[in-house]
């Protein structure tokens, strides 16, 4: 009926920094969409910058740790997790110097395409944690692609109540309700990582930090 | 006159209704709609007699319009691709009505200054009206939510569309591009459902080809589709 401009690759790409995470690296996107050639990944990007749907960035960020499994696993009806240690772990886990990284975002035109909330470029503070997020997306597409397809990013879930903060995903079941909580935990505080865990309690959420 | 004069002219004549209530005829749809009739044939019939006019959309789209109708913008195109989907390209179909069968059907009902796209279904025996409305500017959720609040409004200050949704007999329907945007409309439409409305999510992938095809200016393009084309894949899914 009509010609496809779309391959599955562009929806699958633009889903995910739409959907699932706000921002993914190049070496990410090279990482979860792996290319024929490295030159592929290049013009690809370029296809769809060029087509307003992503946009390209240059920061000079610490890279994130690249952990194949979370850094803590929570669930329903265990002990209360160390948060000393926690904290420790969370905090001692960035040694890279900082460098210069190319990521993409979605623009508003692909956000509000897909009816996500995403289209904002990340504040400065976010950009590690932002990052990281971006390493378990990538795991779980290399790794644990059925449970991949059902990660919902904060941008896709529905609002908030004011002044509560979605955490950054959840694994969703058949009926869209969230079975399991994925949170960056960048360079979160003791404080922080309390209060996650304080709302995964009361939400009856089993967790991974990464 | 022979039957099959007779024939064709049936066939003509419901062609033309199909091209004039949907403002376009897309050959596919025209089959799901019309599959008594040999489309193929009767549009090019049409078409010779100088009566429709053939368009080719720069997606690829095939498309017929009445002649002497305005050409039709991409919003236009849109919008009418995506209530013929969802009106007659799956089963069962959802006739689509114009204001003067509206009136014939609900006499109580019509008032100017409604908006168009009404359109009939069966559930569970009764028979339904809904009204369909296109997501083809891709508008933000909140700013669906606060369109949908405006049109329930407007129907609610007539009577008889009080009664019908009293009785459960009247719904939106809202058709998005992605499901993903279905997914996250759904819920955030449900909390409306307290007017009496009911409000459904239909998507239709199709339609991101027209909404925001992904040009190759520089054939700029390393990996091809892995499916041959879209008219291949599911092209819909609504869910209440």
């Amino acid at each position: 009926m009509m010609r496809r401009t779309w391959t599955d690759r562009d929806l699958e790409l633009v889903d995910a920094l739409t959907c699932r995470v706000r921002v993914l690296s190049f070496a990410q996107i090279a990482e979860g969409w792996p290319p024929v050639r490295q030159s592929d990944i290049r013009s690809w990007l370029v296809r769809l910058v060029d087509a307003g749907l992503v946009q390209r960035l240059a920061w000079n960020v610490q890279l994130p740790p690249t952990g194949t499994i979370p850094l803590f696993t929570w669930k329903l009806g265990t002990a209360l997790p160390d948060f000393s240690r926690l904290t420790d772990q969370v905090r001692s886990r960035w040694k890279q110097d900082i460098q210069p990284c190319e990521v993409f975002v979605a623009t508003k035109k692909a956000a509000k395409l897909f009816g996500s909330s995403a289209g904002r470029i990340p504040p400065v503070h976010h950009r590690n944690h932002d990052l990281l997020l971006g390493v378990a997306l990538v795991h779980y597409r290399r790794w644990l692609p059925e449970l991949a397809a059902h990660w919902r990013g904060e941008d896709a879930m529905p609002m908030a109540e004011k002044g509560v903060k979605n955490p950054d995903a959840f694994l969703v079941d058949e009926e869209e309700r969230p079975r399991r909580v994925i949170e960056s935990a960048g360079r979160y505080s003791r404080e922080q990582l309390e209060d996650f865990h304080q709302y995964c309690v009361e939400s009856q959420l089993s967790y991974e930090l990464w | 006159m022979s039957p099959s004069t007779i024939s064709q002219k049936k066939s003509d004549s419901a062609i033309l209704r199909h091209i004039r209530r949907y403002r376009f005829g897309v050959p596919e749809f025209l089959a799901r709609d019309l599959p008594e009739h040999p489309v193929d044939l009767t549009l090019g019939r049409l078409a010779r007699r100088r009566c429709i006019r053939q368009e080719l959309h720069s997606s690829g789209l095939t498309y017929f319009r009445v002649m002497g109708d305005r050409m039709a913008s991409d919003v236009a195109l849109t919008r009418a691709f995506g209530i013929m989907d969802f009106c007659c390209g799956q089963s069962p179909k959802r006739p689509l009505i114009d204001h003067c069968e509206l009136q014939q059907y609900f006499p109580t009902l019509f008032r100017h200054g409604l908006p168009s796209a009404h359109y009939l279904t069966s559930v569970d025996g009764q028979t339904r009206l809904g009204h369909v409305r296109v997501d083809a500017v891709t508008s933000r959720i909140d700013r669906i939510l606060s369109r949908t609040c405006q049109l329930i409004d407007r129907y609610r200050s007539q009577p008889g569309f009080r009664e019908l949704m009293a009785s459960h007999q009247f719904e939106m329907t809202w058709v998005v591009a992605m499901e993903q945007k279905a997914n996250r409309l759904r819920p955030a439409l449900a909390a409306l459902s307290t007017s009496g409305a009911i409000i459904r999510v239909h998507f239709v992938p199709a339609l991101i080809e027209l909404i925001s095809p992904i040009e190759s200016s520089s054939d700029n393009r390393p990996d091809q589709p892995t499916t041959p084309s879209m008219a291949a894949r599911p092209t819909h899914h609504s869910r209440p």
